[in-house]
C-alpha cells in the first residue's frame, strides 16, 4: 500500500514524542495517538497490522476478559502487542501501534490483542480488521456517551468486517445477533445448581422480540437481559452454545465443548466473572490452544485489585468494589453482590461523577434504572452516603424503600467513616466510581486507623 | 384517578421509570395502567387523569407510530380537552408531523402536533436545561440525537435560562398545549421538580395543595440542585 507523506511524519512525530515522555517518565498512553490523529485522522488507515489480531469489546467484563487472554497468551510463550496499560478508545490504540509499528508502519510482532472501547467500533474496527473479535455482552451503559444498547449495537453491527471470527455470548439476546453473516463461537452459562438468580432488575432491555415485537419468554435469567430465551410467535430464540459453563464447584468451572467437559480455575465465583472466564476460554481455544495450555494459565489469573479489594478494619471485614457510576448494570451488580453476601452490613456509596461534581451537575438519572431496592433488606443496617449528590441519593434510597432512619449522608467524603456505627456489623461494603479513588483511599485509610469495634 | 403507562416495556430507557414509580408513593390510592405493545391503551376506552410516554430507541418509536395511528382522533381529541399527557425523553417525537434521519430518511409521525424532527445519529447534544414554566424553576437533563422544530404556533413548555433549547436557535425547550407536556429532559424529571410535580397532579385532578412523597427529602435535593445549576452550569 502506498503511504502519504504525512504517515510518515505522523509516525517520526508520535514516536519521538513517545520518546521524551517515557525520559520524562510519563506513561505515553494516549496523548502521542491524540496528536497524531488530530494532524493525520486517517492514521490508522495505513498500518499494516500483525498477522494476527484479537480484539475484545462489550459493555462490562471486556478490561477483566482482555487481561484474561492477555495471562493466557503469555503463559503459553506468545508475545504481542496488546494495550492492557492504556487507553482503549482510538487515540489510546494509535499511541500503542505508534510505539510498537517501524517507521513504516509495519510491526515485528506477529499478534496483537486490543481492548477496544464498543463506542469507538467505527473508528477502529475497519483498520484493526481483527481476526477474532470477543463481545461480552452488550447492556445499558452511560446514557451520555453510549445512548442506548440499539445504538451500540448498530454502530458495531455496520463495522465488523466480513473476515472477522465473532466469540458471542450466547446468552445476551442484543450482542449474539452482531453480524449474523459472520463466522461465530457462542460462549454462555447454564443455570447453576443453587444459583439464586436475579430476575427482579428495573433493566430488561430485551423484552420484546427484535424480529417480530413480541414479548420474549425466557427460560431463564441469570440478571437482568442476559440469559436463554425465545419467542412464542416467530421461532427466534437464543443461539446453540459452543462453550457451555455448567456447573460450580470449589472454584472450578465445568465448560462443556463438543460434548466432553473442561475444567477451569476461577478468580471467584460471581456470575460476571464466570462469563468473564469462559469468554476468555472460548477465545483461547478457538485460537488453537489445548484444554491443558489453557487451563494450566488459567490457574494463575487474578482480578484486577482495583476492581475489587478486602481488608480487616474495626473488627469487620470491609470488601471494596468498583461499582462504575452512570452505569446502571455494573452498579445493579454490585447491589445484588451486597444483596446475597451474608452477615450484618454496613454499605459506603462514593458514586458522584468527579467531573461533574466539581464542573457541572451530574445527570443522575441513570441511579433510577440502578437496582438500589436491592439494598432495603433487614441485613443493611445503615448506608452511608458521600459526595455532592448525596441528597439524590437518599431521594433515591427513600424511593426504593429503604428505611429513612438507616441512610445517613454528607456532601464531604471524608466525613463518610464518621457516621458508621459499627456497634452491630460484620461487614462494611464499600461501592465507589472509578474516578473517587482519592475520596475512597481517605475513607479506607479512616477505617484501618478505627480500634476494632470501634466507632468513628 | 387513574394513570395509564404506555409501552413501559419498551419506553423505559434513561431512568424514567423513575417518574411513575414515584408518582405511585404520591398517589397510593391511583389506579395505575402499565399498557404493553401489542395490548389496546386503556385512554381507547376510558378517561384517565395522565397518559405518560417515555423515551425509547429508534426503531421503538417507529413501533408505537404503527400501534397508536388508530388512536389518532382519541389522541387529539384528549390533547382538546385537557387530558393530562406527559411526555418525557424523545417520546414527544411521535406526536408531530413526521422525523427526519439523515441517514434513513422521514418516518410519518401522528401528525397532531406542528412540530418535525430532525435525527442524526452521528450527533449527541447532551447536558443540563434550565427552564421556567409559569413562574417555577423546572429543571433537568437531555441526551439526544434529536432536534424538533416547532412551527410558529406551537406554545413551548419552558422558557429557557440554560442549556439546549428544541433546537439550536431554540429559545425554548419542549411543548405545552393545554396539559400536553412534550419534553426533552429525560430521567426522573418527576422526583426532580417537586414545583412541577405538585402542579401536574393539580391538573390531574388531584389536591389544591398536593403532598409529595418525602416531600422535605425531595425539597432538600431540589434546592441544592438548583444551587449548582445556578452557580456551576454554563448558559
Amino acid at each position: 500500500m502506498r503511504k502519504p507523506i504525512r504517515f510518515y511524519a505522523s509516525v517520526l512525530g508520535a514516536k519521538c514524542m513517545i520518546g521524551l515522555m517515557r525520559l520524562m517518565g510519563r506513561n505515553a498512553t494516549n496523548l502521542p495517538g491524540e496528536i497524531a490523529l488530530y494532524f493525520f485522522p486517517n492514521l490508522l488507515r495505513y498500518f499494516e497490522m500483525p498477522k494476527t489480531v484479537i480484539a475484545v469489546t462489550g459493555t462490562n467484563g471486556k478490561t477483566t476478559t482482555s487481561n484474561m487472554i492477555n495471562t493466557i497468551l503469555r503463559e503459553n510463550g506468545y508475545d504481542f502487542i496488546d494495550n492492557s496499560f492504556g487507553g482503549n478508545v482510538d487515540t489510546g490504540i494509535a499511541s500503542i501501534l505508534l510505539s510498537n509499528c517501524t517507521l513504516g508502519g509495519k510491526f515485528k510482532k506477529d499478534l496483537a490483542l486490543f481492548e477496544m472501547d464498543e463506542r469507538s467500533a467505527p473508528r477502529l474496527l475497519p483498520y484493526l480488521a481483527p481476526d477474532y473479535l470477543v463481545c461480552t455482552n452488550l447492556q445499558r451503559d452511560s446514557m451520555k456517551r453510549n445512548a442506548h444498547t440499539e445504538f451500540i449495537f448498530n454502530i458495531l453491527n455496520e463495522n465488523i468486517p466480513a473476515k472477522t471470527k465473532l466469540i458471542l455470548n450466547g446468552d445476551d439476546l442484543i450482542s449474539s445477533r452482531l453480524a449474523e453473516q459472520n463466522s461465530r463461537v457462542y460462549f454462555g452459562l447454564d443455570k447453576l445448581e443453587g444459583e439464586i438468580p436475579t430476575e427482579d432488575n428495573i433493566i430488561c432491555d430485551m423484552k420484546n422480540c427484535p424480529k417480530c415485537g413480541r414479548p420474549i419468554t425466557y427460560t431463564f435469567r441469570h440478571y437482568n437481559h442476559i440469559g436463554r430465551g425465545y419467542c412464542e410467535h416467530c421461532g427466534f430464540a437464543s443461539p446453540a452454545i459452543d462453550f457451555e459453563a455448567k456447573s460450580v464447584s470449589d472454584g472450578v468451572v465445568t465448560i462443556l465443548h463438543d460434548g466432553k467437559e473442561e475444567h477451569y480455575s476461577l478468580p471467584n465465583n460471581r456470575i460476571t466473572d464466570i462469563y468473564n472466564t469462559t469468554a476468555a476460554v472460548t477465545l483461547a481455544r478457538t485460537f488453537g490452544l489445548s484444554e491443558e495450555q489453557v487451563a494450566a494459565a488459567v490457574k494463575k489469573m487474578e482480578v484486577v485489585k482495583s476492581r475489587y479489594d478486602r481488608f480487616e478494619a474495626a473488627g469487620c471485614e470491609v470488601l471494596v468494589t468498583l461499582a462504575k457510576g452512570q452505569n446502571p448494570v455494573a452498579c445493579s451488580a454490585m447491589c445484588d453482590f451486597i444483596r446475597k453476601e451474608p452477615g450484618k452490613k454496613a454499605v459506603i456509596m462514593i458514586l458522584d461523577d468527579a467531573n461533574d461534581a466539581r464542573n457541572s451537575t451530574e445527570n443522575v438519572a441513570w441511579i433510577y434504572e440502578t437496582d438500589f431496592e436491592f439494598l432495603k433488606g433487614d441485613d443493611i443496617k445503615q448506608i452511608v452516603i458521600g459526595g455532592v449528590r448525596c441528597r439524590d441519593y437518599l431521594v433515591r434510597c427513600l424511593v426504593a424503600g429503604i428505611d429513612r432512619e438507616k441512610v445517613a449522608c454528607t456532601p464531604n467524603e471524608a466525613e463518610v467513616p464518621g457516621l458508621l456505627h459499627l456497634d452491630d456489623i460484620d461487614k462494611i461494603l464499600i461501592l465507589y466510581d472509578v474516578f473517587n479513588g482519592p475520596a475512597l483511599k481517605n475513607i479506607c485509610d479512616q477505617l484501618k486507623a478505627l480500634p476494632t469495634g470501634g466507632n468513628a | 384517578m387513574i394513570i395509564e403507562a404506555l409501552f413501559p416495556e419498551m419506553c423505559n430507557l434513561f431512568g424514567d421509570v423513575g417518574n411513575m414509580r414515584y408518582l405511585r408513593q404520591c398517589l397510593p390510592d391511583a389506579e395505575f395502567i402499565e399498557t404493553a405493545y401489542g395490548e389496546k391503551p386503556a385512554f381507547a376506552e376510558q378517561n384517565v387523569n395522565l397518559l405518560y410516554i417515555g423515551p425509547s430507541t429508534e426503531n421503538a418509536q417507529v413501533k408505537m407510530i404503527e400501534a397508536l395511528l388508530p388512536y389518532g382522533a382519541r389522541l387529539r381529541e384528549m390533547i382538546e380537552n385537557g387530558t393530562v399527557i406527559l411526555a418525557t425523553g424523545n417520546a414527544h417525537e411521535i406526536f408531530g408531523r413526521w422525523i427526519e434521519d439523515v441517514r434513513t430518511g422521514r418516518v410519518n409521525g401522528l401528525d397532531l402536533l406542528d412540530f418535525t424532527v430532525r435525527r442524526d445519529m452521528m450527533h449527541r447534544t447532551n447536558g443540563p436545561v434550565l427552564g421556567k414554566f409559569e413562574g417555577m424553576d423546572v429543571l433537568g437533563f437531555r441526551a439526544t440525537f434529536t432536534q424538533t422544530f416547532p412551527g410558529e404556533n406551537l406554545p413551548a413548555f419552558l422558557q429557557l435560562q440554560k442549556g439546549a433549547g428544541m433546537n439550536p436557535k431554540c429559545k425554548t425547550e419542549g411543548i405545552c398545549v393545554g396539559n400536553f407536556f412534550g419534553t426533552y429532559l429525560l430521567g426522573p424529571l418527576l422526583v426532580l421538580n417537586p414545583p412541577f410535580t405538585k402542579e401536574l397532579i393539580r391538573r390531574m385532578g388531584g389536591p389544591k395543595e398536593p403532598v409529595l412523597a418525602f416531600e422535605t427529602e425531595v425539597e432538600d435535593a431540589y434546592r441544592e440542585r438548583l444551587k449548582d445549576f445556578e452557580t456551576k452550569v454554563k448558559e
